[in-house]
C-alpha cells in the first residue's frame, strides 16, 4: 500500500508522434515541474506569498464560498447539513493543486459560507474547521497513497482516490459538522445519525464528483483530437444531456420515472470512458451531476412530497456510484493505451537498434577484415623476399605478428557468425538432420586438425523445421566443441542423438572429453566464456554462445550437462508443433 | 599488342591487389592482368560503359576477379551489368570477398558467378590462391565460344 508514488506525468517522455499514433485521446503533457517542483507539503510556507498566489487563494475562498451557498439551499434535514456539498470537491482539489498551505482559502470560504447561512460563530467555527481538516486529510491521503493530483491516470490509484477522499477523510467534516451542531443545541441528539449520514454523504459527492474534474482540467494536458472525435464527444454529451432530460427533467418536468431508468447513464458514460481520456470522463460525469441535482430538485419542488432530502441522497449515491465506475474505467483504459504506447516506442527502439547492429556487423566483418587479412599476407611477402635477410630473432617476431592476425581474424570470423546468429531466421524448412548431423560432422574432420581421430556416431535424428545453415551451424559449433574437449582421451568418442519429447524434439550431442564444471550449468553458452586453461587462442568463447542464440531464434532452448570430469552432454531443442 | 590472355581484377582494396598481382606474378602465368579499382572502370575496360579508360581488346580478358563489396558500384551491381550484355554474357567471372556468408554466396551464384572464392590470408604463400584460382581460368577452363583463343 505504501508504494512511492511517481512524480513523473503519467505519459512523460513519449513524444507527440507516438501520441497520435495510438489514436486515443490522451492529455499531451502534464508539466511534471507542477508536481514535481510544488511539493504539496512545503508549498505556502516559505518566503512572502506572491500576488497572484494571494489572488489564487481569493477564487479559491470565494468559490468555495459560492458552491457552500448553493450547496447550503439544498440543505433540507438541518440547516447546516446538505445531501448535496460541491465545495468538499473544490477544498480537496485545492489542496492537492495548492499544496497544504491553501488551508486558510478553504477555513475562511467555509466559515463565511455558513455563518451568512445559519448558526452562531462558535457552530460555524467548528464546522469550517471539520471542513477544512476533511480537505487536509483528504489531500494527505491522496498525496500519500493515489499518486496526488494525477491519481486518475492509473487505475489502481482511482480507486484508492475514492476510497480515501470519498469515504476516508469525509467522515472527519461529517463527525465535527454535526458535533458542532448537536452540541450547540442547535440538533438533538437522537437525529445525529441521519444527520451526519446526509453530510457524509454530500461531502461524498462533492470529492468524487467535482474534484476528479477540477484536477483534471487543471493538468494542463492538452486536448489533440480530430474533428470526427470532436464530434463524437459533442454527440455524447448532447445525448447524455437528453438522457438527463428523461430521467430527472431538469429541463422540463416529467412523471415520476421507475428509479432503473438511471442506469440509463451508464453505458453513455462508459462509451465517454472507453473512447476519451479521464478528463472528458470527469466533465461527463460532473455534467450528469449538475442535471441530476437540478432535475430532483425540479420534481421534488414540483411534488411537494417533502421527500427532497431522500431523493437528493439517492441521487447522490446513484453519481457516486457512476463516477467512481466511469473514472475507474477511463483511467484503465487511459494507462493500458499507455502501456501499448510504451510497448511500441520500445519495440520500435529495439528495431532500430537491431538495424544498428547488423550494420555494424557488416562493417566489422569487411572492414577490419581486410587490414588484418593484409597485415598476415604482408608478413607472408617479408618473409618471401628477406628470408635470407633476417636474423631468427626478426623472424620469430615476424611469425608472432602473423599469430596475432590469425588469431584476431579468427575473433572476427566469430563475432560475425554471432551477430549473423541473431538475426531472425529466415525461410525454415523441414530438415533432414541427420543428414545435416553428417554433413557438420564431416566439415568438423575437415576444419580441426586431429577431427579425424573422434569417434561419431550419428543416430537416426527426427526431423526438425528450421533453416538450414543456421542449424547446420548450430551442430557444426556443437560437434568441433566435443572434438576439442576430447583432446587426450585415448577413444575419443562423440554420439549424435534425438528424440521427440511431446511438443519438443531434442538433439544431443554427447562426448567423453574432459568435461566442464558442473556449477558453470548454462552459463558455458554465454559468449567470451572459455575454461580455465585453455589456449587463449584456442577459440574465441562464441561456439556456443552461437549456438544457443541460433536455437532461441528458433523458438527453442539449450542445454548443458557434465559430471565435470567424464564427459558432457549438450542438448538444444526446438519445437516440433505438438501438442503442448 | 600483349596477346596473353587478359584477368582482370576489379577491387578497391589496395593491399589486395599489391598481394593479388605478386602472386600471380611470381606464378609465372602468361596473363595480363589489368587492375581497376572500381566498378565503373571495369566495366569501361570491358567496353560496357563508354570513355575514360582503353577498353580492353575485344575477346582478350578471360576472366573477371570481382570484389563483392565496393563503394559505389558492388560487385553483385557490375556482374548484373556483365550478364544483361549480349557480348560478355558468357564472359567467366569469379566472386572474391571476405564474405562466407552464405546468404552473399547464394546471391553471386544467383546472379550468373562462375564461382566465389573467399579471400585467404596466408603468411606462407600470400595471394597464392588468387594465383591458383586465375591459373584454372586461363590454363584450364575451356572459354565460351566468343573468347576462344584462336
Amino acid at each position: 500500500m505504501a508504494q512511492v508514488p511517481p512524480s513523473a506525468p503519467p505519459d512523460a517522455g513519449l513524444g507527440r508522434t507516438a501520441r497520435a499514433e495510438a489514436g486515443v485521446a490522451m492529455p499531451a503533457s502534464i508539466p511534471p515541474a507542477r508536481t514535481a517542483a510544488r511539493d504539496p507539503a512545503t508549498a505556502g510556507t516559505s518566503g512572502p506569498i506572491p500576488l497572484s498566489r494571494a489572488v489564487v487563494l481569493l477564487l479559491l475562498a470565494a468559490g468555495y464560498f459560492g458552491a457552500a451557498k448553493l450547496g447550503l439551499m439544498l440543505a433540507i434535514i438541518h440547516a447546516s447539513a446538505t445531501a448535496v456539498w460541491p465545495p468538499t470537491g473544490i477544498a480537496l482539489a485545492g489542496l492537492l493543486i495548492l499544496g497544504y498551505g491553501a488551508w486558510p482559502a478553504i477555513a475562511v470560504g467555509a466559515f463565511v459560507a455558513n455563518l451568512t447561512t445559519h448558526g452562531t460563530a462558535a457552530t460555524c467555527l467548528g464546522i469550517a474547521a471539520g471542513n477544512t481538516l476533511e480537505a487536509l486529510a483528504g489531500a494527505w491521503l491522496v498525496n500519500r497513497f493515489a499518486n496526488g493530483r494525477l491519481a486518475f491516470y492509473t487505475g489502481m490509484n482511482a480507486f484508492r482516490f475514492t476510497a480515501l477522499a470519498g469515504v476516508v477523510s469525509t467522515t472527519v467534516s461529517a463527525t465535527l459538522g454535526v458535533l458542532s451542531v448537536t452540541l450547540a443545541g442547535d440538533a438533538s441528539w437522537s437525529r445525529f445519525g441521519s444527520i451526519w449520514f446526509t453530510w457524509w454523504l454530500g461531502d461524498m459527492g462533492g470529492a468524487v464528483v467535482v474534484a476528479p474534474a477540477i484536477l483534471l482540467w487543471s493538468d494542463g494536458a492538452a486536448t489533440s483530437w480530430t474533428r470526427v472525435q470532436w464530434i463524437e464527444a459533442a454527440s455524447l454529451f448532447a445525448v447524455l444531456l437528453v438522457t438527463g432530460q428523461l430521467i430527472f427533467g431538469w429541463l422540463a418536468p416529467v412523471g415520476p420515472e421507475p428509479v432503473v431508468l438511471k442506469f440509463l447513464c451508464m453505458p453513455i458514460l462508459t462509451w465517454i470512458a472507453y473512447r476519451f481520456d479521464p478528463r472528458t470522463a470527469a466533465s461527463g460525469v460532473l455534467v450528469l451531476a449538475a442535471v441530476a441535482v437540478a432535475g430532483t430538485l425540479r420534481g421534488a419542488l414540483a411534488s411537494a412530497s417533502g421527500m427532497l432530502n431522500e431523493s437528493l441522497m439517492l441521487v447522490q449515491v446513484f453519481l457516486a456510484v457512476t463516477a467512481v465506475a466511469t473514472l475507474v474505467l477511463a483511467a484503465a483504459v487511459y494507462e493500458r493505451s499507455r502501456a501499448e504506447l510504451a510497448v511500441r516506442v520500445t519495440s520500435n527502439h529495439l528495431r532500430e537498434a537491431l538495424a544498428e547492429l547488423e550494420a555494424f556487423g557488416h562493417a566489422v566483418s569487411h572492414d577490419l577484415r581486410n587490414p588484418i587479412g593484409a597485415v598476415v599476407n604482408y608478413v607472408g611477402v617479408l618473409e618471401e623476399d628477406n628470408r635470407d635477410r633476417l636474423d631468427p630473432e626478426s623472424m620469430r617476431v615476424l611469425g608472432r605478428i602473423r599469430a596475432c592476425a590469425v588469431a584476431a581474424s579468427h575473433l572476427l570470423d566469430e563475432l560475425v557468425k554471432f551477430v549473423w546468429a541473431g538475426l531472425p531466421a529466415p525461410d525454415k524448412l523441414m530438415l533432414d538432420m541427420t543428414a545435416l548431423a553428417r554433413e557438420a560432422c564431416a566439415e568438423v574432420v575437415v576444419a580441426s586438425e586431429d577431427g579425424g581421430a573422434v569417434r561419431f556416431e550419428v543416430q537416426e535424428l527426427p526431423p526438425a523445421l528450421g533453416n538450414p545453415q543456421m542449424l547446420g551451424r548450430v551442430l557444426h559449433n556443437l560437434l568441433s566443441n566435443a572434438v576439442k574437449f576430447t583432446r587426450g582421451r585415448e577413444l575419443r568418442q562423440v554420439v549424435i542423438s534425438g528424440s521427440v519429447d511431446g511438443h519438443e524434439t531434442i538433439y544431443s550431442v554427447t562426448d567423453n572429453g574432459m568435461g566442464f564444471d558442473p556449477a558453470l550449468g548454462d552459463a558455458v553458452f554465454q559468449p567470451f566464456r572459455r575454461p580455465k586453461g585453455e589456449r587463449p587462442f584456442g577459440g574465441a568463447g562464441l561456439g556456443l554462445a552461437i549456438a544457443a542464440k541460433i536455437v532461441r531464434r528458433h523458438g527453442g532452448r539449450v542445454g548443458a550437462e557434465s559430471d565435470g570430469g567424464s564427459g558432457a552432454r549438450f542438448w538444444f531443442a526446438l519445437p516440433n508443433g505438438g501438442e503442448r | 599488342m600483349n596477346l596473353f590472355p587478359g584477368v582482370l581484377l576489379v577491387d578497391d582494396d589496395e593491399d589486395y591487389l599489391f598481394v593479388a598481382r605478386r602472386a600471380i606474378e611470381r606464378a609465372k602465368l602468361h596473363v595480363d592482368v589489368r587492375v581497376t579499382r572500381d566498378g565503373d572502370e571495369a566495366l569501361r575496360v570491358l567496353g560496357l560503359l563508354p570513355g575514360g579508360v582503353e577498353p580492353a581488346a575485344p575477346h582478350t580478358v578471360v576472366v573477371v576477379m570481382l570484389d563483392l563489396r565496393m563503394p559505389g558500384l558492388s560487385g553483385l551491381d557490375v556482374l548484373r551489368r556483365i550478364r544483361s550484355n549480349e557480348r560478355t554474357r558468357e564472359l567467366p567471372v569469379v566472386m572474391v570477398s571476405t564474405s562466407k556468408m552464405p546468404d552473399d554466396v547464394s546471391k553471386c551464384y544467383e546472379m550468373g558467378a562462375n564461382s566465389y572464392v573467399v579471400k585467404q590470408m596466408d603468411a606462407e604463400a600470400p595471394g597464392a590462391y588468387v594465383a591458383e584460382a586465375a591459373r584454372y581460368w586461363v590454363e584450364l577452363n575451356e572459354p565460351p565460344r566468343v573468347f576462344a583463343r584462336s
